[in-house]
């Protein structure tokens, strides 16, 4: 499903040098799969999700999605297919503040320009644990329940991909099982893939694929020749 | 979830920042309303209500005085002329010829503040209070002649409308006798239609007149009782907060004598004044307007007004610049309050940029997130505007009451002066206010502009990495 070649990346420092952050030579994601990439802090895993959300076009490299290569595509025409392929779970939630649970789940519909389907939206946030909360604001849920919703949005648009950013990283150590848990539960139930990132081996372990990026990350390789 | 929602709940969620931000939009707005729509109504009703009167003839003076004074009852009555010039415009008179209509119009009493204006039935029967508005009577009857008769009273025989300074002593005297006689009109008044709910005074009720324009007049004696005989019915002119009554009743008063000295019965005619003759020129005389003021003004006694031309000169010269000064002001008002849209949104950027950088991981375009500060600008200047008419509104309904002791102008809470658009065909009215509209609207999309392009510029991949 996803397939990534000789993706590169740098980024432009104050001093007008380039520091390479990113050369991957191949990394493949399939279908329904679910699989973890570790790696330390500042070793790339943010920037390498971005790419594949199409939030950050790499410098050079394919990402083909399905056959589609989101590096040739239009910032117009990525955040499109994100809106419609990729969901997107973030360690700090990142729930807007004024919206209330089911608001929050129904923005993550606003944007793929097919009509809002609002009973799925209730439905998600009954699959996680919330159908009685539907009008609260973030600011009135625990971190748990705030990570719960944000698991709802991101499955809102029926994604083939869900990228999820150290999602247990916010949560006490009771909760984090369970939105662990909650995540693969319900990308299995949707035929969703999951590519999760983390630095936590207790997190890491519990998957049968686990990619470390430093592995496969080259960039350290290619500067020290 | 529409993008207006999300612009909706952007405002609500800064909920202080944008309660003012619509406070301050709402005062300019609402100043802007009140200069338009109290300037639109003024100058309407005091070029309507000057078109109701031809000519004013009154003492030497300032010529917009005496129109204020008789068409719009505000400022200090002006110098009266003698009767004996009043006759002039009758038929016999001097200018009889050119005169179609002419009464006389006498000023000096006021009862609760409302001017009591002394005239004859003609006011209401040959005088129009707009052009090709007649008076009516809504209850009750006029007052005059026709209370004589009804009461079964014969009417003395006045004399011939002469000059008096072609009378010999002997004709002098008689008609100083027979105004001795028994006094053939009782004090009778036509109220206008605000002075009567103003005074709560009714058909058969009576009133004593004081002394003076004023309720502040110095000499505020009170005066014998009239009866109150008919109400006009609305006019929306100035002429609603007057109490008319009959001229020879007006005379019976005491304290309205030329010289001070108190008389019995009817006034001798040299003892008379009046503050004006409103004059309707005779149609089939050409020129007769201009050659009779003409004549009155190259005089030394009176002067001839044209209400229409001083008011228009008035309002072009006077009133028109301090309304259009105003607007300035207030439409600087309007633009602070939209620079003010500019700094709540603004300021609000940098914890905007993580919900923008959000949205956009959930599929938003660049687009999107520009319409949507979009949205949030114009419908804080929208919200602003809705509640700046209201309270404009509410201002112009307070200050109805100033505005019409100061102005003689009626004005209301729902008070919508219309804007004539000509078009091919007829002319479409439109409120004056909805040009505010469209100039909200460009402002909104002007002051939006800035906050959208910095949205616009969100680099989402620091803001989210930043957010993680």
């Amino acid at each position: 499903m996803l397939k990534l070649r000789d993706v590169r990346k740098s980024f432009t420092l104050p001093d007008g040098s380039t520091l390479p952050i990113l050369n991957v030579e191949r990394f493949e994601v399939a279908a329904g799969e679910q699989l973890v990439l570790a790696g330390q802090s500042g070793s790339g895993k943010t920037t390498l999700l971005h790419i594949i959300a199409g939030i950050t076009r790499p410098d050079a490299g394919s990402v083909s999605f399905d056959g589609t290569d989101l590096a040739k595509l239009s910032e117009a025409a990525r955040d499109r297919f994100r809106a419609r392929h990729i969901g997107y779970v973030f360690q700090t939630f990142n729930l807007l503040p004024g919206f209330s649970a089911l608001e929050n789940v129904v923005l993550g519909m606003s944007f793929c320009g097919t009509k809002v389907d609002e009973s799925r939206a209730r439905h998600l946030l009954d699959r996680v644990g919330l159908g009685k909360r539907l009008s609260h604001k973030p600011a009135t849920l625990s971190v748990g329940e705030q990570q719960r919703v944000a698991v709802a949005r991101a499955l809102a648009n029926k994604p083939k991909l869900l990228l999820a950013d150290e999602p247990t990283a916010s949560i006490d150590a009771r909760n984090q099982q369970q939105v662990l848990d909650l995540i693969r539960e319900t990308c299995r139930e949707e035929k969703v893939a999951l590519l999760l990132v983390t630095h936590a081996p207790i997190v890491a372990e519990q998957f049968e694929r686990v990619e470390k990026l430093e592995e496969l990350n080259r960039v350290n390789e290619v500067a020290a020749r | 979830m529409s993008l207006w929602k999300i612009a909706l709940r952007s405002i609500e969620q800064r909920g202080i920042a944008s309660v003012l931000t619509i406070l301050s939009m709402a005062l300019g707005v609402a100043l802007v309303v009140v200069v338009l729509v109290v300037h639109g109504v003024i100058d309407k009703t005091f070029r309507t209500t000057a078109g109701g009167y031809e000519m004013i003839v009154g003492g030497k003076g300032s010529p917009l005085d005496l129109v204020l004074n008789t068409v719009y009852h505000l400022g200090r009555a002006t110098e009266p002329m003698s009767w004996t010039f009043y006759k002039e415009f009758l038929p016999e008179g001097k200018y009889g010829g050119y005169v179609q209509h002419a009464i006389p119009y006498c000023l000096g009493d006021n009862y609760e503040g409302h001017r009591i204006v002394a005239t004859t039935p003609e006011m209401f029967t040959s005088f129009e209070f707009a052009p090709g508005e007649t008076y009516e009577i809504g209850a009750g009857r006029n007052f005059g002649q026709a209370a004589a008769l009804a009461s079964g009273e014969k009417l003395p025989e006045r004399k011939p409308a002469k000059v008096l300074a072609d009378d010999d002593d002997a004709a002098a005297e008689e008609e100083h006798h027979h105004h001795h006689a028994a006094p053939p009109f009782v004090n009778e008044a036509v109220i206008g239609a605000l002075a009567a709910r103003q005074t709560g005074l009714k058909v058969g009720d009576s009133f004593k007149p004081t002394h003076g324009v004023t309720t502040s007049a110095e000499d505020g004696h009170e005066h014998d009782p009239v009866k109150v005989v008919g109400i006009l019915k609305p006019t929306g002119t100035p002429n609603d907060k007057a109490i008319f009554m009959n001229i020879e009743g007006f005379f019976l008063l005491d304290g309205h004598s030329k010289s001070g000295a108190h008389h019995h019965g009817p006034l001798p005619e040299e003892e008379r004044e009046v503050t004006a003759v409103l004059v309707k020129t005779n149609p089939e005389v050409q020129m007769a307007g201009m050659l009779v003021s003409k004549n009155i003004n190259e005089g030394q006694v009176a002067m001839a007004v044209f209400p229409v031309a001083e008011i228009r000169r008035l309002l072009d010269t006077t009133v028109g610049p301090v309304s259009t000064l105003l607007l300035i002001v207030a439409g600087m008002i309007v633009v602070v309050a939209g620079i003010g849209i500019i700094v709540s949104i603004y300021n609000s950027m940098n914890e905007r940029r993580k919900e923008i950088a959000v949205m956009r991981s959930l599929g938003a375009s660049r687009f999107s997130i520009v319409s949507i500060v979009m949205m949030e600008s114009l419908l804080l200047a929208l919200a602003g505007g809705v509640c700046g008419f209201v309270l404009g509104h509410a201002l112009i309904g307070l200050s109805g009451g100033f505005l019409l002791d100061k102005t003689g102008v009626q004005i209301s809470f729902l008070q919508f002066p219309m804007w004539e658009i000509p078009l091919a065909q007829g002319a479409l009215l439109v409120p004056i206010e909805l040009v505010l509209l469209p100039a909200l609207i460009m402002l909104a999309g002007l002051v939006g502009y800035f906050p959208a392009v910095a949205a616009y510029r969100t680099d989402v991949s620091r803001a989210l990495s930043n957010a993680t």
